[in-house]
């Protein structure tokens, strides 16, 4: 015989008492367990509905990303790169910049780690008379493009020009009735047309492109440019003040303008549009987060209540039972069982409510919060709160029921004994 | 030996002060079975507490083999009573969700060491319950209630048995066993101290006393 047999014989005699005790336990541990289930539910869909709008922006992005780096590169280069000396004004009034730089720049920008700008085009521009055929053109000598050692070569915007040929605008071979495969003479070197273009409308229509060593030969030029063409790439970001840094921190001989501003106008739309998805993103979370803040504020309400009332219920049980068994303790107080012997009675019948309690209460709990949440899974199964409650039902049942354990070990046994 | 000396206990209840006992002095030798008649209210059961370490006296002393209990801590006075005293009571008070065996076993909750099953199926058995081994006290008749409570006193062999109307509510089929055993204990070399109002019990008894008023 010891306390722990009779602990458990007096619970299965008094089944009622002991199964109000747990119901309080369970009611207490649920609560906690539930609450605690649904604000991980919460942020479990918070999660997912957030990973879900970002993949959703991300892909949209991307898209629209992948859209304007098109649109882009149709609009064709963006950036010119000249040197420092060349005056503004007069580019825009003979179309072409007058000033020279060396042809090694170019090389030198392409070895740069530059993470703004792609697709760079040497070329070496001039207005001359095409003494053959009596025309002013526009000279250009291009040598395609220059790929960047540090990146991964992309599809050239322009293709080079080959020795030997050339490439008329427009007005000069519709004019002067050039053909492909046709052989005309140009400053009194031979080249064969190699393409003749469609009518674009500006400029290029009355352009001449050859190789641009031929033409650095035949105005006398060996060596130089007099630009860059260069494509800013927004899909790493930066505005034209950076490009125009890390430019200028290679090439500081140079200056940068920008050419065609719708370009930069879709950007700016395109930057507008990621900003407003992002918003949107933050506003959600915003939204959830105020949610979760509804739903803790109503558990720390709603806890402390229900923990406080199974204590209390739990308190009123064990007072109960201790009155109820006052015959009990009397004769086990005479037969010379010790104070705190009577006392662990009580307090291990407690024990194993809390216990009992904390596993039933967390599962339900568990099974309600997920049920209610809307998310059942066995993910949620949290060990940590697990062993939580484990520990800390029992305590709270513990607690309870001392102040009736304590009363029945001080219980004065001759009073029962001679009442009776 | 128990040697009760001068005791007094007073109950005040409803501003009614009640001397339950007043200056009670008595002696009892090792195998001395005392039977104490008196009518009810006369303090017999405050005797019977007070000399089993249950109710502390107003004033005297309470000498077993020369300890005065009193002198004892309560929790001391707990390990006294589980070594050297048995109680029975006319209530029984037997644990109602536990069988007459484990009743009996009762005790065991107090002391260090069991005692070896056959002596406790020897006990059960001399007072005729083998039968009734895992019967719960609501199965059984008031007699073998007392049997079980009488067992249950006995199971460590203590030094005194104090008994309260024992023989209150049982048939002279009972009374008679109860009895028999109260004095084979007795001759045994325990000391019994009987309360009752049944004259029968003066048979048996080695000396008798009559408390008529504390």
């Amino acid at each position: 015989m010891n306390i722990s047999t009779l602990v458990i014989k007096e619970m299965k005699r008094r089944k009622l008492n002991f199964f109000l005790g747990l119901l309080s336990v369970v009611f207490a541990v649920t609560t906690v367990t539930g609450a605690l289930t649904m604000l991980q539910v919460h942020d479990h869909k918070t999660n997912e509905i957030i990973t879900e709008k970002e993949a959703e922006t991300h892909e949209r992005m991307a898209l629209l990303e992948d859209d304007y780096r098109k649109i882009m590169k149709k609009l064709g280069f963006n950036l010119l790169i000249l040197p420092k000396d060349q005056n503004i004004s007069d580019l825009f009034a003979n179309d072409f910049a007058s000033k020279l730089m060396p042809e090694s720049y170019v090389d030198s920008l392409a070895a740069s780690r530059s993470m703004l700008i792609r697709h760079l085009l040497p070329s070496l521009q001039q207005k001359i008379e095409w003494p053959e055929k009596r025309r002013t053109i526009i000279l250009i000598g291009i040598r395609g493009e220059v790929p960047f050692l540090h990146k991964d070569p992309k599809e050239p915007m322009m293709i080079a020009v080959p020795k030997g040929t050339m490439v008329t605008g427009f007005e000069l071979h519709d004019k002067l009735g050039l053909k492909q495969g046709d052989e005309v003479e140009l400053l009194g070197r031979k080249f064969k047309v190699g393409k003749c273009n469609e009518p674009r409308g500006n400029k290029d229509d009355i352009t001449i492109w050859i190789n641009l060593q031929e033409a650095q030969e035949l105005l006398n030029k060996q060596g130089k440019i007099n630009a860059i063409l260069a494509l800013k790439c927004f899909c790493s970001g930066g505005n034209q003040a950076q490009v125009r840094e890390e430019v200028q921190s290679v090439l500081p001989g140079t200056q940068v303008i920008e050419r065609g501003s719708k370009v930069f106008l879709r950007a700016e739309a395109r930057a507008r549009a990621a900003k407003e998805a992002q918003d949107a993103i933050q506003a959600e979370k915003r939204h959830r987060n105020k949610l979760r803040n509804q739903l803790e504020k109503f558990a720390s309400i709603l806890v402390p209540l229900v923990l406080l009332s199974s204590v209390l219920w739990i308190t009123f049980l064990f007072i109960g039972n201790v009155s109820e068994r006052k015959s009990e303790i009397g004769i086990l107080r005479a037969v010379g069982v010790k104070e705190k012997s009577i006392m662990r009675l009580f307090l291990l019948k407690a024990l194993l409510i809390g216990i009992f309690g904390a596993v039933i209460g967390y599962l339900l709990g568990l099974v309600i919060g997920s049920v209610w949440g809307g998310l059942f899974s066995f993910s949620l199964f949290n060990l940590y709160l697990f062993l939580l409650v484990l520990l800390c039902a029992p305590l709270l049942s513990l607690l309870a029921a001392y102040i009736p354990a304590a009363m029945a070990a001080r219980q004065d046994p001759a009073e029962v004994l001679r009442e009776e | 030996m128990i040697y009760i000396d001068n005791i007094s206990k007073k109950y005040t209840k409803e501003n009614k002060t009640i001397h339950a006992l007043d200056n009670f002095s008595l002696t009892l030798e090792k195998g001395e079975f005392l039977a104490i008649h008196g009518p009810s209210g006369c303090g017999k059961t405050t005797l019977l507490l007070i000399a089993g370490g249950l109710l502390h006296p107003d004033q005297g002393r309470i000498l077993i083999d020369s300890e005065n209990i009193y002198d004892l801590s309560a929790e001391k006075r707990a390990v006294f009573r589980a070594k050297n005293i048995g109680f029975v009571f006319q209530q029984y008070h037997l644990i109602p969700y536990l069988t007459v065996l484990e009743n009996v076993q009762v005790p065991a909750l107090a002391q260090k060491k069991d005692v070896p099953e056959n002596e406790i199926y020897e006990l059960i058995e001399s007072l005729g319950l083998k039968e009734r081994l895992q019967h719960t006290p609501a199965e059984l008749s008031a007699g073998e209630k007392q049997r079980t409570a009488l067992a249950r006193a006995l199971l460590y062999n203590p030094k005194i048995l104090l008994a309260d109307e024992i023989t209150g509510n049982l048939d002279q089929g009972n009374v008679e066993i109860v009895m028999n055993c109260l004095a084979d204990y007795s001759a045994h070399g325990g000391t019994v101290l009987l309360v009752t109002h049944d004259k029968n019990a003066n048979r048996l008894a080695h000396r008798t006393i009559y408390i008529e008023k504390g």
